[in-house]
């Protein structure tokens, strides 16, 4: 009996601690079809273009479409891309990463162009292949081992954005093995059956063990992905860094040194805005971008900023255990999605806020204290 | 602390009057606050105001294009990035080269210090005089040649009237603002950007007698007081002698040496490092620079005649011709030893001030040495440019 006990509490500790390993569960079939065929056809639920590689039933946006809820009903996948107009952003109406639904209706500007979305068809109109702020060698230097370039599109942008592999966001871009570009699955294969994450931190070592499977991130992941959130406790966590060395000086010749970062992550495809932000070698304001992994400061306007917002949600230098309600100025840093959400939203440039109401001075009261005025206290009128 | 003071505002306009009792006295008391705030308190806060993406971009970067783009017609346009995150340099904002002197961008007006418009300047000048754009012809001795322009002074290397044994912006390094220019904080190492980094968001105008922060010193000149005139549709300008600047003068000039003696650092290096005038004039400002035409030493060691040098703070005196010099004429201001809350017509010898502005203006003119007038053109017994305060010759 006491061993029983002592497993038990072990058990509990195991748990308590470091969160639970969330690796997908179910029938197989949920997911996969060894033939692509049932009945002398496919299923309802089954992708149409298939078959599919892994032996999925479906592509990657098939699986995380929904209708109005935070996961596909079919696959109990979180929903990235909503059928139905989401009825704003944030909880309740989007995942933590926004909803491809707007860049799908038609708004270029509204998301990531991902190719494998329903209604894309081409590049975006405006920006073309190439991300802007491309940087071919932004982040190539202290890609996580195994992870071949680094780079997205490491040889360039000759095909457009994807969901994952070589063009894409998501698992490995080259096989860490051979160095050959890997497809949508072929980068985010086994990753779900390893998946480390979901209401727990992840440390980045393996693809399952990455912050969303963004291979070689750290962050915290909240259980829901966001669809319900509280600034006080309920809440991703991104990791992020305070990078204060020289090479973040607008001159071109740009190695950024944290790879574990969520803004890092973003700098695989817009490394020149995340990387030449500084006019000179001495660290800190005046910028010439707007910073981010840069510890927001502790001084002026910065120090009011001191209740997280899911709004404008900051980064952790550190590994947490938990959300944290607090913003520590000095300690925390801007981070990319601060500002933007990863996939799209319902306001240009994938912004959270509508940045036309952004008004200097301003004290319309709901504007006031939201958006930029987050961090950027003293701006507003109030 | 401040987030809950914000959220104790807040609350506070949705307050509503509670049980009613006393609300008729309190609404009464609120409507005398707001006259009062309204009507009796000239504007003394006047921050910047609209759209961010009006002056700044986050990453240079629409649409795959570069966002810096403003004054890019221009020589000094810059692609970009800017620091403080601006889509334009200093003179690439307020030096568009267009035909207007206030640019309207969304609900944000830029006051511009090099254009075409012909109906006048701003009480600064303009810059465009010196390369031609405008006026008479191209000529260095027009303005200060600013680097920003990309035209540097041939005549000048050092500012006229400076301590032969100091330094400080020479043609080379002139620039707005920053280490080597005047707006903003003087300060080793700021680049121009840097020295004005905050001061638009913080922008106080009207009347202005602290002066202990770039953004509440007259233009964002450290350490000047002043009165800024920004009644509508006057913004920036010396209209007439009702809508006008006031520019704080005082009795006596500081007082340098040639060579510079020790002790006499703090008079223009107030607090040690950065430079501004102890005196807080306006005239004490371009001393920062033009000291010996400034000082006491330099205009014949007091302020009584004769001078060597044309006096600036020291009083337009009484008695004599300058007595004739009564409704303010903005081809020659004079300044005030106390910064009023409002513009005045009246000119008083005896306590007003003759100052560098006087003559000359700050930027540039279309007569030589930004003078205000043609000095050639001023003769005995004609009028206006130095007659208006030598009224008897």
């Amino acid at each position: 009996m006491k061993k029983v006990l002592m497993l038990l509490l072990m058990f509990g500790l195991m748990v308590g601690l470091y969160g639970y390993a969330e690796a997908i569960s179910g029938p197989c079939s949920n997911c996969h079809t060894m033939h692509y065929s049932q009945n002398g056809g496919v299923l309802s639920g089954w992708g149409t273009s298939g078959p599919y590689e892994q032996l999925l039933v479906a592509d990657c946006v098939s699986c995380h479409t929904g209708t109005t809820g935070a996961t596909n009903p079919n696959t109990n996948a979180p929903a990235v891309y909503h059928t139905t107009a989401p009825t704003g952003q944030g909880p309740g109406a989007t995942l933590a990463g926004g909803d491809f639904y707007w860049v799908d209706a038609g708004s270029d500007a509204y998301g990531h162009n991902v190719i494998d979305l329903p209604n894309i068809t081409g590049q975006d109109a405006a920006i073309g292949l190439t991300p802007p702020g491309w940087d071919p060698s932004a982040t190539s230097t202290n890609a996580p081992t195994g992870y071949g370039a680094g780079q997205v599109a490491s040889a360039g942008w000759t095909t457009q954005l994807t969901c994952a592999g070589a063009y894409g966001c998501h698992g490995y871009h080259q096989d860490p093995t051979t160095g050959a570009d890997l497809s949508n699955m072929g980068g985010i294969k086994g990753a779900h059956h390893s998946n480390n994450g979901t209401s727990g931190w992840t440390d980045g070592t393996s693809l399952g063990n990455s912050y969303r499977f963004l291979y070689g991130i750290k962050g915290y992941e909240d259980a829901d992905w966001q669809w319900t959130a509280d600034a006080a406790s309920d809440h991703n966590e991104y990791y992020g860094a305070d990078d204060t060395t020289p090479v973040r000086q607008a001159d071109g010749t740009y190695t950024y040194q944290n790879p574990d970062t969520i803004s890092f992550l973003c700098a695989e495809c817009h490394g020149i805005f995340h990387s030449e932000i500084d006019p000179d070698t001495t660290s800190g304001s005046p910028w010439v971008r707007h910073p981010t992994d840069i510890a927001l400061p502790a001084s002026g306007e910065y120090a009011n900023y001191t209740s997280y917002s899911l709004e404008a949600p900051v980064g952790r230098t550190a590994a947490v255990t938990g959300p944290s309600g607090t913003v520590t100025p000095g300690t925390d840093v801007v981070i990319c999605l601060s500002c933007h959400r990863a996939h799209g939203s319902d306001q240009p440039d994938l912004l959270r806020w509508d940045y036309s109401t952004m008004q200097a001075g301003t004290t319309d009261s709901t504007v006031a204290g939201t958006g930029c005025f987050t961090c950027h206290t003293g701006k507003d009128g109030i | 602390m401040n987030i809950i003071k914000k959220r104790a505002r807040k609350e506070g306009y949705n307050r509503r009057g509670g049980s009613g009792k006393g609300r008729r006295p309190f609404f009464s008391f609120l409507a005398v606050i707001f006259i009062i705030l309204v009507f009796i308190i000239p504007e003394t806060f006047a921050v910047i105001s609209g759209q961010c993406s009006n002056c700044h971009t986050m990453h240079n970067s629409q649409n795959g294009s570069p966002m810096a783009t403003y004054g890019s017609t221009q020589p000094w346009g810059s692609p970009g990035p800017n620091e403080m995150l601006l889509r334009g340099t200093c003179l690439g904002c307020h030096g568009m080269g267009v035909a207007q002197k206030i640019v309207t961008i969304g609900n944000s007006k830029i006051p511009q210090v090099y254009h075409l418009d012909a109906s006048g300047d701003l009480a600064g000048g303009n810059f465009a005089y010196i390369t031609g754009d405008k006026g008479t012809g191209a000529s260095d001795t027009k303005g200060h040649n600013v680097i920003e322009l990309g035209n540097l002074d041939d005549i000048l290397y050092w500012p006229p009237g400076k301590p032969s044994n100091h330094g400080g912006p020479n043609a080379a390094t002139l620039s707005c603002a920053g280490n080597y220019g005047c707006h903003g904080w003087r300060v080793g190492g700021y680049s121009p950007l840097e020295g004005i980094r905050g001061a638009h968001h913080l922008n106080q105008d009207g009347q202005l007698t602290l002066a202990d922060e770039v953004y509440n010193s007259y233009r964002f000149l450290k350490g000047v007081y002043g009165y800024e005139n920004m009644t509508a549709g006057y913004e920036w300008q010396n209209v007439n002698s009702l809508y006008h600047n006031e520019y704080y003068g005082a009795t006596q000039p500081f007082n340098i040496s040639d060579p510079l003696q020790s002790g006499e650092c703090s008079v223009c290096h107030v607090g040690g490092i950065y430079v501004e005038p102890s005196t807080h004039t306006m005239s004490g400002f371009c001393g920062t620079c033009h000291g010996m035409f400034h000082s006491l030493t330099g205009i014949g060691g007091d302020t009584s005649s004769p001078f060597t040098r044309h006096p600036t703070d020291v009083v337009l005196p009484t008695g004599g011709e300058f007595d004739a010099y009564t409704t303010y004429n903005v081809d020659a201001p004079v300044a005030r030893t106390s910064v009023p809350a409002a513009p005045s017509s009246t000119v008083t010898s005896g306590t007003d001030v003759v100052m560098c502005l006087s003559c000359h203006v700050a930027h540039a003119s279309d007569y030589p040495d930004l003078l205000r007038w043609d000095y050639s053109q001023i003769t005995t017994g004609g009028s206006g440019g130095c007659l208006i305060c030598h009224t008897g010759k």
